[in-house]
């Protein structure tokens, strides 16, 4: 056994049990306590990923790091560190103080973590129901809340559906190969064909991809909003890595361009439109998400070195922009009888103009304008897609994002410019909050101008 | 004079957080206009020491910025970067002082501005594409609060209309930069966003076309010409006076700008292709924005369908083939940004005294505000191409060129300028003279009109002084533009 490839997962999982016994110790009063201390735990973890020594197999050769892994791993736990920092005072605000939060977040984590460093089916199944399940009882949380009920039956069910998706491409992929390593395969079957069809649909209900999207805005919008900043970037980071992984394997397959495309072109373009009805910001923060899946999609439509870099950048900065702007959103809600309806949003900018000022910035890095980090994410994506000839899907990109700046630009407008009655006054930050939000837009603005602070550290 | 050159560029920005940082009305306000007048001595200074028998880009600086990607600060001038990097750094003072006594939200309106500034000067004098598209884009952030905090009824609509429009060509523009700079991938097997090193490559034909297409996209939104052109309108009139004068003096010559420099420099052939359609387009543009500008009542609208009109002409000139055309389209940036500037602030100052756009309101204003009728007029002859005034000079030079080779045309654009002088003359006409429309009661309340005050005297004695110097002494300017026709046609 090779214990030093596995520090930092091992290091999460002490860090898990310590939490899960101290919840049963302490009292709600440290609830906030709890938090922070959970916040630690990644950090530890990501620290710790200095002294793995790469590349390194281990548990007979399943589970493997390398650069590649590294570079996803930090991310995540940065990701989660930071969403730990932030959550607490919501959930005060709401008198939920529930000690699982922290443990739950960080077992999603260790989930994702193993999955990232996964090769082999099975343990990438086992790893990614242990996330899945965590994230379903994270959105069940607010016991008394209907929605949150409600959203989050509904991800248990569409969940479940992809699940038996993607257990059944296993399948088929056994039958083809007479394993469950991932390893390279040219033979053109049906068996294979079969697996690709059910496992990228598996992995397309998970990156809620059109039309495998249904339960992404009734999840945003029911979950505790600090959360879904959480479940809204981390698995997503995951699942783009193994996405990766697979278009270098197997993406000779025309079936693997042909529904890559689909999928991709599906969410851009149906999310972009669907997110110009929403009068619900969550939800519209839910439809770009999905749009952006769209657009991540495109970039494991074809091996190719320029274009998987670009999407790993690309993903590695909007994973903050979605952070930072759940992060606004859960701040006003802390107002009484808050419901992010579009009308409440109006003048607050105005009346917050840090807080509004944050989700603009965010937003405007959604469209793609300089000199926030996103922009350069597109130029990449542009960049890669023309160099593997695929200059018309790129055109598609372009059309989307122009649909696109429409309803973010509302939201921007309705936030600042529009005159009218000013229904909810103020919001405050916590602490852990401002944290968050300034370790954010630092990332945003800052990767903007110096990319090459994140992109050297992309190795495929 | 690289060094100065960053200076300039992004001194506005330092002041532009000092700005946000101290938030004192009477502290934006003398920082903003200091800091726009140093800039536009720093860039006279760089003019005057700009050599137009040296063939290249002057007041150069290069430094390695983002190495993995082939980008680097790259900073330069060429004529006719100089002669709009003057342009933008004096319509900023006039800007500013024009603005001294705004009320309402001071500080932030200054920060905006200032942030404006950087992104204006940051395109003209950009030379490496990875830079242009910052700035170009950055643009639009300040300006989109410009028109939705201080426009007017519609502003909200207006700001978003003019941020979806742009962006939508922009965003064209940055699919077109990375075509041309993954095609250099493939010839020399690096990555660079240079524009020297992509410029110098020899682009197959259809390349040249896509990317003409790509980059001409995002150039003609902003231009803007024919159909493109409708945000314009919308922009300009709910924009506030000081908006709308960076409006129409520097953000539409970014597009004729990058037409120049980007297009018909790195795709020479597709230039060469594509002239019918640009034709169509810019004709189509000329005649039919002078038509809309004579069917207007508000006077704002009516002077931005002169610019859409003015600036067919510069499309029209710069796809000419032909250097005095060329010359006349960089000479018709100038003068049209002097004469659209002094134009929107005789309408903001109408604006301000009588708190109205529309022709039906207003009338025989000459007797009432006589100093603003002389500069009003001044205005509109630089605009008409008056001899003796900027615009002269350029429409000149334009039809010269064009005629050459393109006769017909010529004359169409001939017909474009009748026009114009047709839909100034009868603006004037409704707003400075015929009295007998107006009734007791506005004769009455308009008789304590207060005249020209001192900062707008200042800002209109500006933009008139220069429009007369490159009206009477045109050669050095001539000899700025001919510094970039040079380049572009060899020799």
């Amino acid at each position: 056994m090779n214990w030093n490839a596995l520090l930092p997962e091992l290091v999460l999982s002490i860090g898990i049990l310590l939490l899960f016994f101290l919840d049963l110790l302490l009292d709600k009063r440290h609830f906030k306590l709890l938090n922070v201390l959970g916040g630690f735990v990644p950090i530890l973890a990501f620290i710790s990923l200095f002294f793995v020594e790469v590349p390194a197999k281990t548990f007979f050769d399943t589970f493997s790091v390398g650069t590649f892994e590294l570079f996803g791993k930090g991310l995540l736990y940065i990701l989660s560190s930071l969403s730990l920092f932030a959550l607490y005072d919501y959930f005060l605000k709401k008198n939920s103080p529930y000690g699982e939060v922290p443990y739950l977040v960080l077992l999603s984590t260790l989930g994702l973590s193993f999955f990232m460093s996964s090769d082999n089916l099975l343990t990438l199944f086992v790893s990614v129901e242990l996330s899945s399940i965590s994230i379903y009882i994270l959105i069940a949380l607010l016991r008394g809340d209907y929605n949150s009920k409600e959203s989050a039956f509904k991800y248990l069910l569409m969940g479940s559906v992809g699940t038996a998706f993607f257990g059944m491409g296993s399948v088929f992929y056994y039958g083809a190969t007479g394993s469950f390593f991932l390893t390279p395969y040219a033979d053109q079957n049906t068996l294979f064909s079969l697996f690709i069809l059910f496992f990228l649909s598996a992995l397309a209900l998970k990156v809620s991809a059109v039309p495998f999207h249904f339960w992404t805005p009734d999840a945003y919008d029911g979950a505790p909003t600090p959360l879904v900043g959480y479940i809204a970037t981390a698995p997503k980071l995951a699942l783009y890595m193994l996405l990766v992984k697979l278009t270098l394997l197997f993406s000779q397959f025309k079936l693997w361009l042909v529904l890559v495309a689909v999928l991709s072109l599906l969410s851009m373009f149906y999310a972009n439109f669907t997110a110009y009805a929403q009068r619900s910001v969550k939800r519209l923060l839910a439809y770009s998400s999905i749009a952006h899946a769209g657009y991540f999609l495109l970039g494991v439509s074809l091996s190719e070195q320029i274009l998987q870099k670009a999407l790993l950048f690309y993903l590695g900065v909007y994973v903050f922009a979605v952070l930072g702007s759940f992060v606004v959103l859960s701040a006003f809600e802390k107002q009484e009888g808050f419901s992010h309806h579009l009308l409440e949003y109006r003048g607050l900018g105005r009346e917050n103009p840090i807080l509004g000022v944050a989700l603009s910035i965010f937003l405007l890095a959604f469209i793609g304008i300089p000199p926030m980090a996103l922009f350069v994410g597109k130029l990449g994506m542009f960049m890669g897609l023309v160099k593997a000839g695929l200059g018309l899907l790129a055109l598609a990109f372009v059309v989307a994002s122009i649909i696109s700046a429409g309803y973010y630009l509302k939201l921007i407008s309705v936030m600042f410019l529009e005159e009218g009655e000013v229904r909810f006054r103020g919001s405050y930050l916590s602490a852990g909050e401002s944290f968050t939000l300034l370790v954010c837009l630092v990332f945003i603005l800052l990767l903007g101008l110096f990319p090459q602070l994140l992109y050297t550290y992309i190795k495929l | 004079m690289g060094v100065l050159l960053t200076v300039a560029i992004f001194l506005p920005l330092v002041s532009a957080l000092l700005v946000a940082i101290v938030r004192n009305s009477a502290f934006s306000r003398v920082i903003s206009i200091a800091t726009s007048v140093v800039v536009f001595l720093i860039a006279v200074y760089l003019g005057l020491n700009f050599d137009w028998n040296n063939p290249s880009f002057q007041h150069t600086i290069k430094l390695p910025w983002i190495q993995p990607l082939g980008i680097s600060f790259s900073l330069g001038l060429d004529g006719m970067g100089m002669a709009l990097f003057l342009l933008t750094a004096l319509m900023f003072v006039v800007a500013f002082v024009w603005s001294v006594k705004i009320e309402d939200r001071p500080n932030l309106y200054h920060a905006l501005f200032l942030l404006l500034e950087t992104a204006c000067l940051g395109v003209f004098s950009a030379l490496d594409l990875f830079l242009f598209y910052l700035f170009w884009e950055f643009m639009l952030i300040p300006m989109y609060f410009i028109i939705g905090f201080w426009g007017h009824e519609r502003k909200v609509y207006a700001a978003n209309k003019f941020f979806v429009y742009t962006f939508f060509g922009s965003i064209f523009l940055l699919l077109g930069i990375a075509s041309v700079v993954i095609y250099g991938y493939v010839v020399s097997g690096s990555v660079s966003f240079d524009y020297f090193f992509l410029k110098n490559i020899q682009y197959p034909l259809w390349i040249q076309l896509v990317a003409f297409l790509l980059f001409g996209l995002g150039f003609a939104v902003k231009v803007p010409m024919w159909p493109f052109h409708t945000w314009l309108p919308d922009a300009h009139v709910e924009a506030p006076t000081a908006g709308s004068v960076i409006l129409a003096a520097v953000l539409l010559k970014m597009g004729t700008y990058g037409f120049v420099r980007y297009s018909l420099s790195m795709f020479p052939e597709a230039s060469k292709y594509y002239v019918p359609l640009i034709f169509f387009l810019s004709v189509v543009a000329i005649i039919y924005a002078a038509m809309m500008a004579i069917a207007q009542t508000h006077i704002k609208r009516l002077i931005a369908y002169s610019s859409i009109s003015h600036m067919g002409l510069v499309t029209l000139a710069t796809f000419a083939s032909d250097w005095n055309a060329l010359n006349g389209a960089i000479y018709m940036m100038v003068a049209h940004g002097l004469s659209s500037a002094s134009l929107f602030m005789s309408a903001g100052f109408i604006y301000d005294r009588i708190h109205s756009y529309h022709m039906d309101d207003l009338g025989g204003l000459a007797r009432y505000i006589p100093n603003l009728a002389i500069v009003f007029m001044l205005s509109g002859l630089v605009g008409i191409g008056f001899p003796g005034l900027a615009g002269f000079v350029a429409e000149f030079l334009i039809l010269l060129g064009t005629y050459k080779n393109y006769p017909v045309w010529a004359f169409v654009a001939g017909v474009g300028m009748v026009l114009g002088a047709a839909y100034f003359l009868y603006m004037y006409k409704r707003v400075m003279l015929e009295e007998e429309t107006i009734s007791d009661y506005r004769r009455e309340k308009w008789s304590h009109l207060k005249d020209l005050e001192l900062h707008h005297w200042i800002a209109f004695v500006l933009v008139l002084a220069s429009s007369v110097l490159l009206g009477v002494y045109p050669l050095p300017f001539v000899k700025l533009m001919e510094h970039t026709t040079r380049m572009v046609f060899g020799g």
